[in-house]
Formats: structure tokens, sequence, C-alpha cells
């Protein structure tokens, strides 16, 4: 990009962003799958218990993203940090179940 | 009208009143009221230090109790890490000079700037409230179980304050990145940015990466030690090294947040004191992001005797020593930009060589814990805190005097008194290496850190230790008075007295309110300095005095 026609950007150049009723909804939507996060841990499932509360955790994150962080509808720069983001959230979880699941039980334990 | 009227007059006139002051949205103000607040909080954790190292004269515990003891050395820590080293180049040199080094006006979001100062303020306010309430006994790192379980100091109050002070990070990273990304002048291309943008751009990806886990973390704490809820409490369920994991993902980079800025800063200071163009000024760039980056990698070496997984450890292991390739290539290259330099003694040069050194020595020690054998033993041993001490002081504290040095005149518009300045740099180096290099003798020898009584075979290593601390003290305060006298009696000082390369020596010292006349255009890349010929020697001017 030419340094001298180079502006700062901000949301109000982009896309639209998501209005009151749509932000209101996400919120709404979010509250319930909250209410059915604490709901299932009544509901003995067993494994199904753990699947299904990261089901609600996936939705609610893709809620969060779309609506809040308005990554569908921003520039593919945005997405390219969220994704960063992302990226070392995973990096965390790699590492740290990388001493978690290779931990050797001890003795007698 | 001078180009500097039109620019809205020195910045330092531009209004008298404390209001001005306080809710002023110029890059150069507010990087002002952040040394201000870093310069207190150093004087906070600097009594604290001098009272351990009292404490630590004498093998007998005689000072304080043993409970003092401990508070002392966690306020010690808490404040030299989050409200001192964190922010101390960013936040002061790096807000003042980064809008000036790519011919900027201010930073993208001046405002957001002066609120991550409140939020650095508002952090450090219950910092001090948790000190005045009687302090916090768990080490900065607020280890679990003790921190949730058994602590009975104000634990949350730190915690709370650390939390806040994590959010200013974020907002200065957001406004780096921002800034650099969207601000550079005509010409200013990516590889025309001095290193020290480099380094702040590195830093600023890492503060924002890594400083909202630590947020999350000390979240964490409060939630297990205020309503029980099981996280690192095996009997409730929790894993008792995933606070560790959790916290070190973020304190581990953070001791790049620590010195990479002063890698960047020392690379300025060295090419302008040898007149030299920096050496290798790609690989520069490329170790600094490496450094960001495989920063991330190795937070586990902090817990090798923890009850990690010996293979966890082992990869742990691997990954640290890469991080000691990008630092070597740091070292051999600032070594070789002094080659046939025509090299200047300058207190910020003597401090900026004595960066290299004690860098040198923290980052090989860094190496020999890196590796897992050793480790085992040297863990918990003053070998550590020497190391750590190494880097963090004698790397980052040595910088930021260096910096502060070098801008001084473009600052406050005055020169500082420059033999005095010599003698305190030379001080510190002597009273740095006396104060800590026993500690590694000790270490080796045993003595574990974080006790106030100690076993009588180590008592010569601490006194001398003790001794250093003395004369670190005194070359800590002589900066700190000879400066507060150049601002009044200080010589005038000119737009370049060094004959330094860099956009920021183009404008006027004290820059105008809007850092230049007309935007500056680049045309070449970084550290354009002559090649040195005898005519050029000749004519070198000596530093300026008051």
């Amino acid at each position: 990009m030419n340094a001298r026609t180079r502006q700062p950007r901000s949301h109000r150049s982009g896309p639209r962003p998501p209005s009151l009723a749509s932000n209101l909804w996400a919120l709404v939507a979010l509250l319930a799958l909250l209410g059915l996060t604490a709901g299932s841990a009544f509901i003995p499932m067993g494994a199904f218990n753990t699947v299904a509360n990261v089901g609600i955790a996936v939705a609610k994150a893709l809620i969060v993203m779309i609506i809040y962080m308005r990554l569908a509808t921003d520039s593919p720069l945005l997405r390219m940090v969220a994704m960063a983001g992302f990226a070392w959230l995973a990096l965390l979880v790699a590492l740290g179940l990388a001493d978690l699941l290779t931990r050797v039980p001890l003795l007698g334990s | 009208m001078t180009a500097t009227d039109a620019a809205g007059g020195n910045y330092l006139l531009a209004g008298n009143t404390l209001r001005s002051w306080l809710l002023t949205h110029d890059h150069k103000r507010i990087a002002i009221l952040y040394t201000a607040g870093i310069t207190f909080f150093f004087l906070c954790g600097g009594v604290a230090a001098a009272l351990i190292r009292l404490e630590l004269v004498t093998p007998a515990g005689d000072l304080m109790s043993p409970e003092t003891y401990n508070k002392a050395f966690t306020f010690h820590g808490v404040v030299m890490v989050w409200f001192f080293l964190v922010p101390s180049i960013p936040a002061t040199l790096g807000n003042f000079l980064l809008p000036l080094m790519i011919g900027a006006r201010d930073v993208a979001f001046p405002r957001l700037n002066l609120f991550s100062f409140y939020l650095y303020a508002g952090g450090g306010l219950f910092t001090i409230a948790c000190l005045l309430a009687g302090g916090v006994d768990t080490g900065w790192t607020f280890y679990t179980p003790f921190s949730t379980m058994f602590s009975n100091t104000h634990v949350m109050l730190a915690v709370v304050g650390v939390f806040i002070v994590g959010f200013s990070s974020i907002l200065t990273g957001i406004n780096f990145i921002v800034t650099i990304h969207t601000l550079r002048t005509r010409g200013m291309t990516w590889f025309r940015l001095p290193l020290f943008v480099w380094s702040l751009y590195g830093v600023a990806l890492v503060m924002v990466l890594a400083t909202p886990v630590l947020a999350m973390t000390l979240a964490l704490i409060a939630l297990e030690r205020l309503f029980g809820i099981g996280l690192f409490d095996p009997a409730l369920g929790g894993d008792p090294v995933l606070f560790q994991h959790f916290f070190w993902f973020y304190s581990h980079p953070a001791v790049y947040i620590m010195i990479l800025p002063a890698m960047g800063l020392v690379s300025e200071l060295i090419t302008a004191g040898a007149r030299r163009r920096i050496f290798g000024y790609n690989f520069m760039v490329y170790s600094l992001l490496g450094i960001s980056v495989v920063g991330f990698f190795v937070w586990g070496h902090h817990m090798f005797v923890a009850g990690q997984s010996m293979y966890a450890s082992i990869v742990f292991s691997i990954l640290s020593f890469m991080i000691g390739v990008f630092s070597a290539i740091k070292v051999f290259n600032w070594t070789a930009s002094l080659y046939k330099g025509d090299i200047t003694f300058s207190a910020w040069m003597i401090y900026a060589l004595g960066f290299v050194g004690l860098f040198m020595l923290g980052g090989l020690t860094g190496i020999f814990v890196a590796a897992v054998a050793l480790d085992v033993g040297l863990t918990d041993t003053y070998f550590v805190v020497s190391h750590f001490h190494y880097i963090m002081v004698g790397g980052s504290v040595m910088a930021y005097l260096g910096g502060i040095h070098f801008w001084w005149p473009k600052i406050t518009g005055r020169m500082y008194p420059e033999m005095w300045a010599r003698f305190a740099a030379i001080l510190m180096f002597f009273g740095f290496n006396l104060t800590f290099f026993p500690q590694y003798l000790l270490g080796v020898a045993g003595m574990p850190r974080r006790y106030q009584s100690y076993a009588p075979q180590f008592q010569v290593l601490n006194v001398l230790s003790s001794a250093g601390a003395s004369l670190l003290a005194v070359a800590y305060l002589m900066p700190l008075a000879y400066l507060l006298w150049s601002l009044r009696y200080g010589a005038r000082a000119g737009a370049n007295p060094w004959r330094a390369a860099g956009l920021e020596w183009k404008t006027t010292s004290p820059p105008p309110v809007r850092n230049f006349g007309e935007p500056p255009v680049v045309e070449g890349g970084p550290y354009d300095y002559p090649v040195p010929t005898a005519k050029v020697r000749a004519t070198r001017p000596e530093p300026a005095g008051p």
C-alpha cells in the first residue's frame, strides 16, 4: 500500500455493524445456552455430558465471533487477527496437554 | 512563524496546568506521566530489595520475621515486574519515541493511550493498598495452592492490582501495533524501520497475545479462593500443575516483554555510539520476531520439578535452547557493529556496552537452567535469582537508563552532566556484578531462595552481595539527582547533539506538539551513518557538558 494514501481505518468505514436487535438476540441466545449448560449438569448422560457441553461452548463461541466480533462481515485482516488469537490458544492447550497426557503415574498411586 | 510554532510549539510549554498534564492526549506527555509512575514504583521496589539485602547480611533472621520477609520479597517482585519492568521501556521511551521514529504526529489512539496510563495508575493503587493493608506473602508468582487455600494475607488486593495493570499492557500493545501498521510516514517501509520500532512491534504482539491469559489465570485464582471452585485443588477435581501452565504461558513471554524493547533500544545506542550501521539488519529483525514467537513455546522450563511429565520437560528444554540462538545472533551483531566503529564512551554508550556484557552472562546461564538435568539441582536456588536479575536488571534496567540518557536532550531540551553520568554508569556496572555474581556462587553451593536465615558458610558471599547492593542503590539514585538538576541547570540541547541518525533527531529538542512541521519523507534505510574516515574522527564533537 502506498504510504501516502495510508489512512487509519475504523469500523465506521467497514460494513454496517449489527443492529441493536441483533445484539440483544445474541445476548438472549447466549443466556439460553448458559442455561442449557447449567441444566445439563443435572441430567446424567455419562460421557455425553462432556460432548454436550463442548458443543454448547462451540455454539456460544460462534455467536460471539459472528455477531459481536463481526468476523463474518468485516475485513479479512480482522479474521486473520482473530485466527492468530485462536492459534495461540491452541498452542496453550496443545503444549499443556503434552504434559497432562504423558505424565507417568507415581508408584503406588 | 517557525516550523516549531506551526507544529504547535514546544510540547512542554503547551500548557502549564495540572489539568493539561493529567488530561493530555500527547504521547510525549503521557510518556512522562508513565516515567513518573515507574520511577515511583522503582523506588518502592528498591526499598523492599534494600530490606531483603540488609536481612541477609547475617545468617540469622534478626531484622524481620519470616512472614515479613516473605511479604518484602513478594512486594519487591510484584512491583518490579508489573509496575516497573513490563511498562518501563515500552510505556515511557516507546510512547515518546514511536511516533517520532516513524514520522507520525501521535499514536493511533491517543485517548486509549491516556486510558492505559490511568489503568496502570489504578492497578498501582490496589498494590499500594495491599501493602498498606499488611501485604501479601505468596511470592510474585501467586503459586497455588498457597495463594488459593493457605495464605491469609491480602492476596486478592494484589491480584486485582495486577489484573488491572494487565489491561493497561494490552491496550498499549494494541495502540503500538495499529500505530506501526497505519501511521508510518511516506517512504518509511517495513525494512526501513529502526530496530527499536521493530522491538516495540514484537513486544506489542506478545502483550496482546499473552496478557489475556494472565488476566484469566488471576480470575481463576479468585474463583477458587473466594468460591471454592475446584480448578487447581486436586481434592476438588482440579490440577495443581495447571496453574503453573497458565501462569508461565504469560510470565515467560513477559520476560521478553521486558528484554525485547531493551534489545531494540541498545541497537539504537550502539549504532549511534559507534557511528556504524547495524551489522545484519535483517537478521536482527528476524531474531527479534523469532524471540517474540518462540518465547511462547518455552514456558514449561519453569516446571521441570513441579510434577510436569518428563517428556513434556524434554520438549520444553529443547525449545528453550532455541531461544539462545536468536539471542546469540543479537549479541554477535551488536559486537560486529562496533568493528571499525568510531566509538564514543558517552554515558549512554557505557550503559549499552554494559547491557551487552550483562545480558550475555544472564543469557548463558539461562542455557544452564534450560537443561533439565542441571535445572533439577539449581531450581529455587540463588543461581536462578541471579540469572533472571542479570537479564531483567543487568539487561533491561541498564538499557532503560542508557535510553533515558541518550534521548534526555530530545525529551527535555537539556543536556545532563556527562561526567557524573559516566561515573554512575560505571558504578552501576560494578555494583550490579558485586551484588549478583556472588549469588551465582551461592546457588551452585546450594543456598535456597526465599529464606531469611541461612547456613553460616554462605555469609561471606551474602555480605559481598549486600555491599554490592549498597553501591547499586547509590548508582541508581545518582541519575535521579543529576537528571532532575539538569532540568533547570543543564545546558540547552540542540536538535541532534549526538549527530545520530533517525527521524526523532530531525525535529527540535524538545519536539513540538505535533512532532514535525511537515511530515518527513524517508529516502533511505535506518542508521545512515557515514563510513568512518580520518576526517570524520577528527571532527567528531565531544558530548556537551552542562
